[in-house]
């Protein structure tokens, strides 16, 4: 059974659109007949494989649902000191680092078995409506009065035209719902299984050329439940350990070796984040002996929960225009350690007050706007265009855009047109739980660039609900999927609920 | 036996356990692999098929991780196990020595 293109299905829908449009008692019967022709395929796929599929996801996260628990069974009991050869990790670690992975299968495998199966019965269902178009289609094939405009002039009723017009171009219609209802399915179908997979970050990581021992710790590392390194960042930092030369992977284990963890698992964070290695080798010492509240105090800006602050100061932005500047800081405090360090602590690394954090944040928030906004005036905010360019530009300080090479560029959306909304969301979606932030503009109407603009940061994903980051109050907030695709973004800005546009990574 | 503060017995324990558990994890990604493999076509739309090929990948990948951790776990277990036992046969020849020097005195 070969696939079909989903490119395909867009082509049946424009030409059933096509059809529709040019309806005349002329084009009737033509039309019928090519409707017929192309309602006459049945839909891609197999919802019988399909539920066994689904069922083949749901027997595995059952069967090694226990796995897990037995593996920290088996930390928790005395382990001799057997890892020789790897650095700073215990047996212990490294099983229960397992044990927490193994436990990570059981509710990605039911997520996916479930998505499966809903596809599958969404996919049932498109095709019984199918049969009865189809039948539908035959039946007015046979009914619908011929014209001979060659020959002799049939008087025909224009009522009774226009009741056939009308019935044929319901018909039509009903096609286009069908065909737009699989790729709607398909678009979800297709970001359920983004997510799965954004779960599998230790195997992805050692392919990339990571140690297994390393994989398997830094991909358990959690910060406050989210994961410390996305996968976009474990494979990023497995090709920078890759082609480190043997002098400088010692370098680097020699100071693992003597931090903490989670300290290891900031350090390798900020080597992931392109800095040089000379500096994570003096950020290493920086940290070294701090307990794990003040790392994530002061590298992940994790004082309360809930919200990006710092001493009990929420990181916000400093001016009414500045949403677009504090989203970038936001986003590449989130993204490197060391930039997170430079914001909280002062020379010599003295941890600065909160009053001291909110002075800096607003100067560094500044020399963002004053980056992103060349050509653009500061009173109106920042452009999307310039927004990429601060995630790009490491305007505010940082080592590097949290994408890496690849970059942030402008998806424009049009939240009233799903085709376009949709595919903006699961993008995002991909991007952020690969571990890139995603600014998103806000607006009070669509393609508004003036008044009323705001920009958030999609910082998490889970389920279909996306974190959301506001500068304006420094909170996260959980926000159902649905609100971006529906233009209701009213949690943050009653008056700019319109998602216009999407600063997006494209690696 | 524990003489040398080893408990080789329960090393051993362990070392099997571990194994046990290996078995386990390649048993369930044999069936899933096995199940899942033929799968693509089912699914229809090229753009399905390519993610879904993308998640199934990454999942093996993952499944191997565990699979070489245990392993790797259960493989030291044996060997500390091993080296342990060597150990204390050794110490115990070398009071047996010591004792038929004594008995010789």
């Amino acid at each position: 059974m070969a696939s079909t293109a989903y490119d395909q299905i867009s082509t049946i829908i424009n030409r059933l659109e096509q059809l529709a449009d040019l309806l005349n008692p002329v084009s009737l019967a033509e039309a019928i007949g090519q409707t017929i022709s192309i309602v006459a395929s049945p839909l891609p796929g197999d919802a019988g494989q399909l539920r066994t599929l689904a069922s083949a996801f749901i027997s595995a996260a059952r069967d090694a649902g226990p796995i897990g628990g037995d593996l920290h069974t088996m930390a928790d009991q005395k382990l001799p000191e057997v890892w020789q050869g790897d650095v700073a990790v215990t047996a212990a670690q490294v099983v229960n680092d397992a044990g927490d992975l193994v436990r990570q299968l059981p509710p990605a495998f039911t997520y996916a078995g479930s998505a499966i199966d809903n596809y599958a019965g969404t996919l049932s269902q498109l095709e019984g409506k199918r049969q009865e178009l189809l039948q539908q289609l035959y039946n007015a094939s046979h009914s619908v009065p011929n014209v001979d405009v060659f020959g002799i002039d049939i008087p025909i009723d224009p009522a009774e035209w226009s009741a056939w017009i009308a019935a044929i171009r319901n018909l039509i219609y009903g096609s286009i719902d069908l065909y737009n209802d699989l790729q709607d399915a398909a678009d979800i179908l297709a970001g359920e299984f983004a997510d799965v997979q954004s779960k599998a970050g230790a195997g992805m990581t050692v392919k990339a050329g990571m140690n297994l021992t390393d994989a398997v710790v830094l991909a358990a590392t959690t910060v406050d439940g989210s994961d410390l390194l996305g996968n976009a960042q474990l494979t990023r930092l497995a090709e920078i350990m890759a082609a480190m030369t043997p002098a400088e992977r010692a370098r680097l284990d020699a100071v693992l070796g003597q931090n903490s963890t989670l300290a290891q698992a900031y350090i390798l964070k900020a080597l992931a984040a392109g800095n040089p290695l000379s500096r994570v080798i003096t950020f290493a010492g920086q940290i070294r002996g701090q307990t794990n509240p003040w790392l994530i105090e002061h590298l992940s800006l994790g004082g309360t929960p809930g919200k990006l602050s710092y001493d009990g100061t929420a990181l916000i932005q400093s001016t009414q225009t500045e949403c677009g500047s504090a989203s970038i800081v936001a986003a590449q405090a989130m993204s490197d350690p060391i930039f997170a360090y430079s914001l909280t602590t002062g020379p010599g690394g003295t941890p600065l007050t909160g009053a001291q954090f909110a002075a800096h944040v607003a100067a560094v928030d500044q020399a963002t706007h004053d980056f992103t906004n060349t050509v653009w005036p500061q009173s109106l905010g920042t452009s999307p265009w310039g927004v990429a360019a601060g995630m790009n530009g490491g305007a505010a300080g940082g080592a590097g855009n949290p994408a890496g090479p690849a970059g942030y560029g402008v998806t424009w959306v049009d939240d009233t047109d799903p085709r376009s909304a949709y595919p903006a969301l699961q993008q995002a979606i991909s991007a952020v739980d690969a571990g890139y932030p995603v600014p998103i503009l806000l607006a009070p109407t669509l393609g508004n660039l003036g008044n009323g603009m705001h920009y958030v940061l999609i910082t998490g994903h889970s389920g279909n609900q996306l974190s959301i980051y506001d500068p304006e109050g420094g909170r996260i907030t959980q926000v159902p999927e649905s609100d971006f695709l529906n233009g209701d973004m009213q949690a943050y800005d009653q008056g700019s609920p319109h998602v216009n546009a999407v600063i997006m990574p494209s690696g | 036996m524990a003489e040398l503060g080893f408990d080789v017995t329960g090393i051993r324990g362990q070392a099997a356990r571990a194994a046990a558990l290996g078995d386990d994890l390649r048993a369930v990604q044999g069936t899933w692999e096995t199940a899942t493999g033929s799968a693509p076509p089912a699914l229809g739309l090229d753009v399905l098929v390519s993610a879904f090929s993308a998640m199934r990948d990454a999942w093996s990948e993952q499944f191997t991780v565990y699979t070489e951790v245990v392993s790797k776990l259960s493989g030291h277990l044996g060997a500390a196990a091993t080296n342990y036992s060597r150990a204390e046969t050794a110490n115990t020849d070398n009071a047996e020595a010591v004792m038929h020097g004594l008995n010789r005195l």
